[in-house]
């Protein structure tokens, strides 16, 4: 596939991807030296022997994790620094495509490389989800029955569904310290690490946990919820079944409880050790209640129970004689597959299969995958767990609009609506199961009365809601491009707003990474942003001159030739989203010229550029979900992983389900490591 | 001040339970010496941002001292009372009004944000803690009455350093547990860490050396509790006795549930377990269904008859201020209702009798918050409610009067005072320009 360089692709990525997959797989290091005039022409002069900027040094032999970061570099235009010779956009694309192929043959001991999978703890929603499942069942069909086609009177049912309903254990998330989802996601096992005062948090969480079990809550039967862990309870108090003494009724209902808990088998003689405490409270005189309280929530607090990937029982061995690379165990696997798609922990038929040994065939996996999927618990998995956390909506929140210029956004509680546009819109898709190239341009989208009013949209389908009552939500097709697609979400355009004013740099920077993969580089420390837009900001220039100003500094170009054009095509959207043509009494200018030279002219252009360049959305789509289905961040060794994934789902037209199977199915999410390091 | 201590404990170790102060005129030492009772500081937080037109307008010193219509509630303890009008708060962080209770107590500067793109840094109490409680069990106390939702930036006014909240407790009994230890149910934490802490080494045996490093997080955070609960122990019979029940969990009513709070502050003071409190009254997520209502704070709907729309009588405090104009009664009758239990917790320390004095001379009660109350209620920073109560152990010697600042005087500029009248020499808090004159 030859590019000429009227219809060069959009960014890096872009070329990586279509030369990347049409590339033979078979070559060797040869793709290395091939580059490296390249590399001494540009890079060698900072990164030599002598030199050795940022200690890398590129005449010597790198590792490839080194190589991934001058990868990574080069995609994002960060290297070489701007005040250089730059290699031409050709040049570029060669480097990078070589480089790719090269990971692509990456091996651990001659074998397919998984790369790691870093025990961690569960993350607050996890931890949410999972105590939810084991404490209560919920007295909803599992089978979610959602539908987004319009009933009767044209709007469309939310019953149960959006916002979302109670959760039992909601506790949790206000118990438990905030996770940081640096690197985009809060599975990331780097961000998990476990802070001293942990543990006296999760006994405090437990303790409320038991506290419902026992309360009121615990007892309702009609309620929302069935509490199954205290009808197992009860049944153990009112005495044991025949030719079983009560010792043995206890022992068991701590193993059967245990073996859920740490999603594997546990035997009697491991219940036993939790039994302990309750022949502990008993000599103490304490009630039923208050003694099994205590196995319970040490089961509860046990590492075997709030940390994931630790139970392969094999390290006793030296490095050397493990093997390189294992399959995970098949409780294992179903607790991968139930936290991606879940993120909470498996349930019986999970279990049950794993206890078989059935989940290693394609088949039963195939159809378990379609069941998770169409279970309502992929709505805490996929959609606010993935689609949220790739949207970056818990930071588009952070909003802050001025209270006197917008007064209207505040009165209609239109962060709320605009939150719900992206969720509704996002969980369609996953639920008719649609083209992923939908998330930049649709022409379908949903709507309330007070955003229709808001981004004035003529014909809504609807009536005025009265006051005080929770407006309803109305499929509509949009008859332009002005809206459709997260792109011109309400959500994504004030997020990415300064209070009052629009920044084309937050927002194309929005655009890269979520739309394109590619994460811009930080400012250089000594750029001091903050303050100069401050000052700009008393002359009244509009967004447009003060953009062009920036751009104008060399040490600010580089990137933000990048970034800035992006933005620059949502210039039509005021700082809470609103269509407008003016900025400071000037007419808006919405054109511009990405960085391969294309010109567009505001969004409708915009969109088309995208949506042609949609392998590279896809592949930064796919990237995004396979970090956090694994749980780290991705390194050169996911490369193949990622390219295989991308050509299928291209060639599935781009449908959603097609990304969740062939990464609940790839080789990383079903194998580890089996040593640790090379030697 | 360690003298004063041991005085104290010996009584106490010889009374017994039967005391219920412990502060009696019988261990104050002779006239003229300097060993005074000791300074203590709480802030309690005023949620959502006080209404201006009916809290600001207080005027006048001493017998002219004129209290607005909300503050007309603190009559009763008007004498002790300092109003600051014009202080400017901190402006908000990413994420708007809900982070302001972040920035009350640091008013950080700008520049390093946290990881969730606010800039956090240590707060107020927790510099003064470091100096005011040097020789008590608990360097200070974080309470809340509310801790719902999931942004720290909403929940926390205490912070250790930038990115790091210190937490709250919402629970009575929690609270009380941590100043007079819980022994049973200590016993059984141990019997539970016992327990797990084998299952962690069991475990670690088996993982290589990457993962063993999350084990040994674990084991961590195990020891540091165990250490904990081995520290409590040991300093049990040196602990004062508590002169009240222990709560059992939180009152269903919000009234009793604030003042209870409210009492466990005063107890902590009465017993010198620490003498830094930080206490919110509710804080700045007041949505959907936690929102708390007029029939939530026992207000009564029928006065309302005629000033306010029925429609509105159901709507969260701060639903109100998001349609201010036709909901400003109710959004007074909320501030007015706060300022009540403030007004118990402030006659409480007062009715507590220490030294020539009581507790709340001996204090500096720092009351309001970081959001304002023109217009858009709470959604700005601009003269923002603040008032002080009490003697400050002879810091603050003119109470009873209103004090009114230049526009544009920053929180901050208090907080340095008060850092300065504590004894720690400090030039500049967070975003300040300088101490405030004619304060103490």
């Amino acid at each position: 596939m030859r590019s000429t360089p009227a219809n060069l692709p959009l960014s890096l990525a872009a070329i990586v991807m279509l030369t990347g997959t049409v590339r033979a797989q078979d070559k060797s290091h040869a793709d290395l030296d091939a580059i490296r005039p390249l590399l001494g022409r540009y890079c060698v002069s900072c990164h030599n022997s002598k030199k050795a900027k940022a200690s890398l040094n590129l005449e010597s032999q790198q590792t490839l994790t080194t190589w991934k970061k001058v990868w990574d570099r080069l995609r994002s235009h960060s290297m070489p620094p701007s005040a250089s010779t730059q290699p031409t956009l050709l040049e570029r694309q060669r480097i990078i495509g070589s480089l790719e192929d090269v990971f692509v043959q990456a091996k651990w001991h001659g074998h397919p490389d998984p790369g790691p999978l870093p025990s961690r703890r569960l993350n607050v929603r996890e931890t949410m989800n999972t105590l939810r499942d084991l404490a209560v069942t919920n007295a909803r069909p599992a089978v979610r029955k959602t539908s987004f086609e319009p009933i009767k009177d044209g709007r469309i049912s939310l019953y149960r569904m959006i916002p979302p309903p109670e959760h039992a254990t909601d506790f949790v998330a206000r118990m438990l310290p905030q996770d940081t989802n640096d690197g985009g996601f809060d599975t990331i096992a780097d961000n998990l690490s476990l802070p001293p005062f942990l543990m006296e948090k999760y006994l405090r969480v437990t303790k409320v946990l038991l506290d419902d079990v026992y309360s009121v809550k615990g007892r309702e039967k009609n309620g929302r919820y069935n509490w199954t862990l205290r009808e197992e309870v009860d049944r153990l108090e009112k005495g044991p079944p025949n030719g079983m003494t009560p010792r043995q009724t206890l022992v068991k209902l701590l193993q059967s409880f245990a073996s859920r808990a740490f999603r594997r088998p546990v035997d009697a003689d491991e219940a036993e050790r939790y039994a302990k405490l309750f022949d502990l409270a008993q000599a103490k005189g304490e009630n039923f209640e208050r003694s099994i309280r205590l196995p319970l929530q040490a089961i509860l607090v046990s590492p075997n129970f709030l940390l994931l990937w630790h139970d392969a029982p094999r390290r006793i061995l030296q490095n050397a004689k493990l093997p390189p690379v294992e399959p995970l165990n098949d409780y294992e696997l179903a607790a991968r597959l139930s936290y991606f798609l879940w993120s909470s922990m498996p349930d019986q038929e999970l279990f049950k299969l794993a206890e078989q040994g059935q989940l290693r065939d394609e088949k039963v996996l195939d159809a378990q995958i379609r069941r998770m999927m169409s279970d309502w618990r992929s709505r805490d998995g996929l959609l606010h767990g993935f689609l949220m956390q790739w949207l970056q909506v818990d930071r588009l929140e952070r909003a802050n609009p001025d209270a006197d210029k917008f007064a209207s956004y505040f009165q209609n509680n239109l962060s709320e609506q605009m939150t719900l546009e992206v969720m509704l819109f996002a969980d369609a898709i996953m639920v008719e199961d649609r083209s992923i190239v939908e998330f930049i341009d649709a022409d379908w989208g949903f709507i309330s009365y007070p955003l229709a009013q808001h981004y004035g949209l003529a014909n809504f389908p609807g009536k005025k809601p009265s006051p005080n009552t929770l407006p309803n939500w109305y499929r509509v097709k949009y008859p332009d491009k002005t809206r459709g697609g997260v792109l011109t979400m309400g959500k994504m355009l004030t997020g990415t707003s300064q209070s009052l004013r629009t920044s084309p740099v937050a927002r194309g920077k929005w655009v890269l990474e979520t739309i394109l993969g590619t994460q811009p580089a930080a400012p250089p420390p000594e750029v001091d942003n903050v303050l100069r837009e401050d000052k700009q900001d008393a002359k009244a220039l509009t967004v447009r001159q003060r953009m062009e100003k920036h751009r104008a500094d060399l040490n600010c170009a580089s990137c933000h030739r990048l970034i800035d054009p992006l933005g620059m095509a949502l210039e039509k959207y005021d700082p809470v989203g609103r269509w407008r043509e003016m900025d400071q009494s000037q007419p808006i200018d919405a054109s511009g010229e990405l960085i391969d030279g294309t010109k567009f002219k505001g969004i409708a252009d915009l969109k088309a550029v995208l949506v042609s360049r949609k392998l590279e959305f896809t592949r930064a789509f796919v990237e995004h979900m396979l970090a956090y289905g694994l749980g780290r961040k991705l390194d050169y060794y996911d490369a193949k992983t990622v390219r295989e994934i991308t050509a299928r789902v291209a060639a599935d037209d781009y449908r959603f389900s097609r990304v969740v199977m062939e990464i609940a199915k790839s080789y990383p999410f079903r194998h580890r490591r089996g040593r640790e390091s090379v030697d | 001040m360690k003298s004063w201590h041991l005085s104290r404990r010996t009584l106490l170790r010889g009374v017994g339970a039967s005391v219920t102060l412990p502060w009696l005129e019988a261990m104050l030492p002779a006239q003229g010496q300097t060993n005074r009772p000791p300074l203590r500081v709480a802030f309690i937080y005023h949620p959502i941002g006080a209404e201006a037109t009916a809290w600001k307008g207080s005027r006048g010193e001493g017998r002219d001292f004129q209290l607005s219509p909300t503050l007309s509630i603190l009559d009763p303890v008007k004498d002790s009372l300092l109003v600051l009008d014009g202080l400017n708060g901190r402006g908000h962080p990413p994420g708007g009004h809900m982070g302001a209770a972040a920035v009350y107590l640091s008013s950080a500067s700008h520049g390093r944000t946290d990881t969730w793109g606010a800039e956090t840094a240590a707060t107020l109490d927790q510099i003064l803690a470091e100096r005011l409680s040097r020789d008590t069990p608990l360097r200070s106390l974080e309470l809340s009455c509310n801790n719902i939702g999931r942004n720290m930036h909403s929940r926390y006014v205490s912070w250790r350093a930038p990115g790091l909240p210190n937490g709250v407790e919402t629970d009575p009994r929690d609270v009380f547990a941590r100043m007079f230890g819980d022994p049973q149910g200590d016993f059984y934490r141990r019997s539970v860490l016992d327990v797990v802490g084998e299952d962690a080494r069991r475990l670690r045996l088996n993982l290589g050396r990457n993962d063993q490093r999350r084990l040994d997080e674990y084991l961590e955070s195990v020891r540091t509790l165990e250490r904990q609960i081995v520290a409590f122990e040991q300093s049990a019979d040196r602990r004062p006795r508590p002169t009240m029940a222990r709560p059992q969990g939180v009152p269903t009513d919000l009234t009793t549930y604030l003042r209870l709070m409210g009492d466990l502050m005063v107890l902590a003071f009465q017993t010198d377990m620490t003498r830094v409190v930080t206490l919110l009254f509710g804080d700045d997520t007041n949505e959907g269904t936690y929102a708390r209502r007029l029939v939530d704070c026992d207000i009564d709907l029928a006065r309302f008859a005629g000033q306010v729309e029925n429609r509105y009588l159901d709507f969260g405090h701060h639903s109100c201020t998001h349609d201010p104009v036709p909901t400003k009664p109710m959004i007074q009758a909320f501030d007015r209702w706060y300022v009540q239990q403030l007004l118990y917790v402030l006659q409480r320390l007062r009715a507590s009798r220490e030294g020539n004095g009581n507790l709340l001379d001996n204090s500096i009660i720092v009351y309001g918050c970081g959001n304002n109350g023109t217009g858009w209620v709470g959604h700005g920073t601009r003269d923002v409610a603040c008032l002080l109560a009490g003697g400050g152990a002879g810091l603050l010697r003119r109470t009873g009067r209103q004090v009114q600042f230049a526009n544009g005087t920053s929180l901050s500029n208090l907080w340095l005072t008060l850092t300065q009248l504590a004894g720690i020499e400090r030039r500049e808090f967070g975003v300040s320009t300088g101490a405030l004159a004619g304060l103490g």
